[in-house]
């Protein structure tokens, strides 16, 4: 039985005033009783979008970022193709499209005290991203990486268009939180637009999936296993056929032990990441946008 | 065909369509933050109105006169195409064979004629272009803003997205969409864009970002693109707080009031050229501002639901205290649907959103693949383009195994021949009249017009399991 805060006697006060809204009641009929059923679940449940403890057991270094060979490594991205435009039918198939192609480059790993207390990259504006618990513990790192989309970094610049986005900047904590993505918008031939987006402690989304690669949370369901099996249902023999044809011949699967991690966030998106034991970054990941697999990692 | 479909469904296991946010990364959630720093916004560059080029008079085929009015001895904006892109009049006569209404039974017909054209073109060109706002000279032809207008939607006609949010094409709005508690597949996708994830996806990106997105503003089986061009969050009054409690659970519920607008693309001159908006110029008001023909909008209300105190100035301007958002929400016109009929229903909240990111060429055909991306830069830029590439035409023949045996058709072929090319983003063409289908192979002429590698070719199709051979 559900009760409400709102007095009758108020209620009887104001019946007939016309800038009067009565309580709203989730039990009026059963579209608002189905959304009252939603939020009671969604009250009930407790997503935190916070990194996987799990990659403590996989031995994952995050200060091996910069001891990756040669100090950049790419990413080969597969964008999720609706046919949504079609005019005639209720379209749902969804596509690989053509591989597009994103370097992802270490620009620093080092205490999280240097950036937030110390100058360190202060031309980034590191202590605006960083959160300041962090500079307390001298034991916590940080970096910041750029990931940028390689197509629109070798055309003319004539070719670009309003709101291309160029690259990305994170801010990223040695937990693999991201606690701050800068967006480089392409605006004119002369200027672009950054725009700097400091996510939240609880967070829906892992604020990756802009590109190039989607990282786990706590939520996430962790599941240790050699990871080209996973791996090869994901890549199928075109995907395989496009990498090795136009980035790297002699590609294959990751022949490693792992976790692939799996979860689902409250606004409906799905994520699978696969991770090898001892390497710094994911071996591939998929999620709403696209299926992505990073090149293989050497770490010196 | 089992071979190539087991690759393509293996692919894409564990990958379904898009609800709720689908491919937008939200990275705010915070309700207090977004609406006290993005109460209303506009895209940076403001999209402009346009021409949705109907299907009817054969979209970018259509004759027009300099001032972009329909004329019978005019030129069409893809006949002006044609003069910088080498004379050949492909584009035109694939427009012609692909953007109309012929060849189709009565029902889809009526559909074609009564909305079918260029709406998504123009809607992604007014987001990712300049608006062309006037005439140039180019090998000694003046190229109208019609000219240009209608040959950027003919490019963007297809492009990579974002989306959220499905269309049921199929089926018209009807008692179903009260069936809150029994949903069928339609009911979800004329629902499935639900009031968070309409204002998630309006705060981070038009409101954070300041990119442009696009909805679908007809809710129910026809689609309508329009791009946004602003929104405005009305103040949130006392009165629209309650607090809802459930057992000694509780939480507060917030009706929200929007106002969105959108750039026009109905009865407006194909050589028209945009006003300007300013989104801070707009009303707190519900009633919708006295806008020009260039742009629309409608006012829209639903509730948010909170997992703490929700607690506003006494304007309403600014939201003092407010919990993590928890829930769908719901529109009012949801809960009110039985009060309403369904053409009310039809123009309420968007059916779906996307945002465009890159022109291409998708398999349904919709992308033209005579058009070439740097030829018309140059128009833009007002210069004479590079010679274009030669053309290459490939019969690709196939043993009939790939296909569907004796069900094989003209179009089930093309289909399947597409899958894979549209796989490497190549630009192409294929006729059903150049198919040709018997026991021992199935030949299946291709058009490239920007020319392909063939060896290249005959490698991606090896690797899909459909080894060829060029005739």
């Amino acid at each position: 039985m559900k009760t409400y805060n709102k007095a009758w006697m108020v209620l009887l006060l104001l019946q007939g005033c016309a800038t009067f809204t009565s309580p709203w009641s989730p039990q009026k009929n059963s579209a608002t009783k189905q959304s009252h059923q939603e939020v009671m679940k969604e009250l009930d449940s407790n997503f935190h979008r916070e990194p996987a403890s799990a990659l403590n057991e996989l031995n994952v270094d995050f200060t091996d970022l910069r001891k990756v060979s040669p100090g950049k490594f790419e990413v080969y991205l597969f964008p999720k193709v609706s046919s949504q435009t079609s005019k005639e039918s209720l379209h749902k198939d969804i596509y690989l499209g053509p591989p597009k192609v994103f370097e992802v480059s270490i620009q620093v790993v080092g205490h999280c005290r240097q950036f937030i207390s110390e100058g360190l990259f202060s031309k980034y504006k590191p202590s605006e991203a960083f959160p300041k618990e962090l500079g307390s513990d001298s034991q916590r790192f940080c970096a910041i990486m750029e990931i940028s989309d390689k197509r629109l970094s070798n055309i003319d610049k004539a070719l670009l268009k309003q709101d291309d986005q160029l690259s990305v900047r994170l801010f990223i904590d040695d937990s693999y939180r991201i606690h701050a993505v800068d967006h480089i918008l392409f605006e004119t031939r002369n200027k672009n637009r950054l725009v700097r987006r400091v996510s939240e402690q609880e967070t829906f989304t892992s604020g990756l999936s802009f590109f190039p690669m989607d990282l786990p949370t706590s939520a996430s369901v962790s599941r240790k296993t050699e990871l080209e099996s996973h791996f090869s249902k994901k890549l199928d023999p075109i995907a395989k056929h496009q990498i090795q044809k136009r980035y790297s011949s002699s590609f294959s699967a990751p022949r490693c032990e792992g976790v692939v991690f799996t979860s689902k966030d409250p606004l409906g998106g799905n994520s699978e990441v696969g991770w090898c034991r001892g390497i710094p970054w994911p071996s591939y990941s998929e999620n709403r946008r696209f299926f992505s697999v990073t090149q293989p990692l050497r770490v010196r | 065909m089992k071979n190539l479909f087991a690759v393509i469904l293996l692919t894409l296991s564990g990958a379904s369509f898009a609800q709720d946010t689908g491919q937008f990364e939200i990275t705010k959630t915070n309700f207090k933050d977004l609406y006290n720093t993005y109460r209303f916004a506009a895209p940076k560059a403001v999209p402009w109105a346009g021409n949705f080029f109907p299907y009817a008079d054969r979209g970018t085929a259509v004759k027009l006169d300099p001032a972009g009015d329909k004329k019978s001895g005019g030129r069409s904006p893809m006949e002006s195409y044609a003069l910088i892109s080498g004379g050949s009049t492909e584009a035109e006569d694939w427009e012609k064979e692909t953007h109309g209404c012929d060849g189709y039974d009565a029902a889809t017909k009526k559909a074609c004629k009564a909305w079918w054209g260029h709406c998504n073109g123009w809607a992604a060109a007014g987001i990712k272009e300049k608006e062309p706002r006037a005439s140039r000279m180019i090998r000694g032809h003046e190229f109208s803003v019609a000219d240009q207008k209608g040959i950027l939607s003919e490019l963007w006609l297809s492009s990579y997205s974002i989306n959220a949010g499905i269309t049921d094409k199929d089926v018209k709005t009807g008692p179903w969409v009260h069936e809150h508690d029994k949903p069928t597949e339609s009911y979800n996708s004329f629902w499935d864009v639900s009031p968070r994830s309409f204002f998630l996806i309006f705060t981070n990106y038009v409101g954070a970002l300041k990119t442009g997105i696009v909805i679908d503003r007809f809710t129910g089986d026809e689609v309508w693109n329009q791009p946004i061009v602003g929104y405005r969050l009305l103040p949130i009054r006392q009165g629209d707080i309650d607090e809802v409690r459930d057992g000694n659970r509780k939480y507060w519920s917030v009706k929200v009031r929007i106002k969105i607008y959108w750039a026009n693309d109905v009865d407006i001159r194909h050589g028209h050229i945009s006003k300007g908006f300013d989104i801070a110029k707009m009303k707190d008001s519900e009633d919708l501002d006295s806008l020009s023909a260039d742009y629309d909008g409608r006012y829209l209300a639903f509730r948010l639901n909170f997992d703490s105190k929700v607690t506003v100035s006494s304007d309403g301007k600014k939201v003092l205290t407010a919990g993590k958002m928890v829930g769908d929400g719901i529109w009012e016109h949801q809960e009110n649907s039985r009060d309403l009929s369904y053409d009310d229903l039809n123009h309420t909240h968007p059916d779906f959103i996307w945002l465009p990111t890159q022109s291409f060429q998708d398999v349904n055909g919709y992308g033209n693949p005579h058009i070439n991306p740097a030829v018309v830069q140059k128009m833009i830029d007002g210069k004479e383009s590079a010679p274009a590439k030669e053309p290459v035409q490939l019969r690709l023949s196939f043993a009939p195994r790939y296909f569907e045996g004796a069900a094989t058709t003209p179009e089930s072929a093309k289909k399947i021949v597409q899958s894979v090319i549209r796989r490497d983003g190549i630009k192409h063409s294929i006729y059903l009249k150049d198919i040709e289908i018997s026991r021992n192979k199935v030949v299946v002429v291709v058009r490239f017009p920007l020319g392909v590698d063939s060896g290249s070719l005959v490698k991606l199709f090896n690797a899909a399991g459909m080894p060829l051979k060029l005739e």
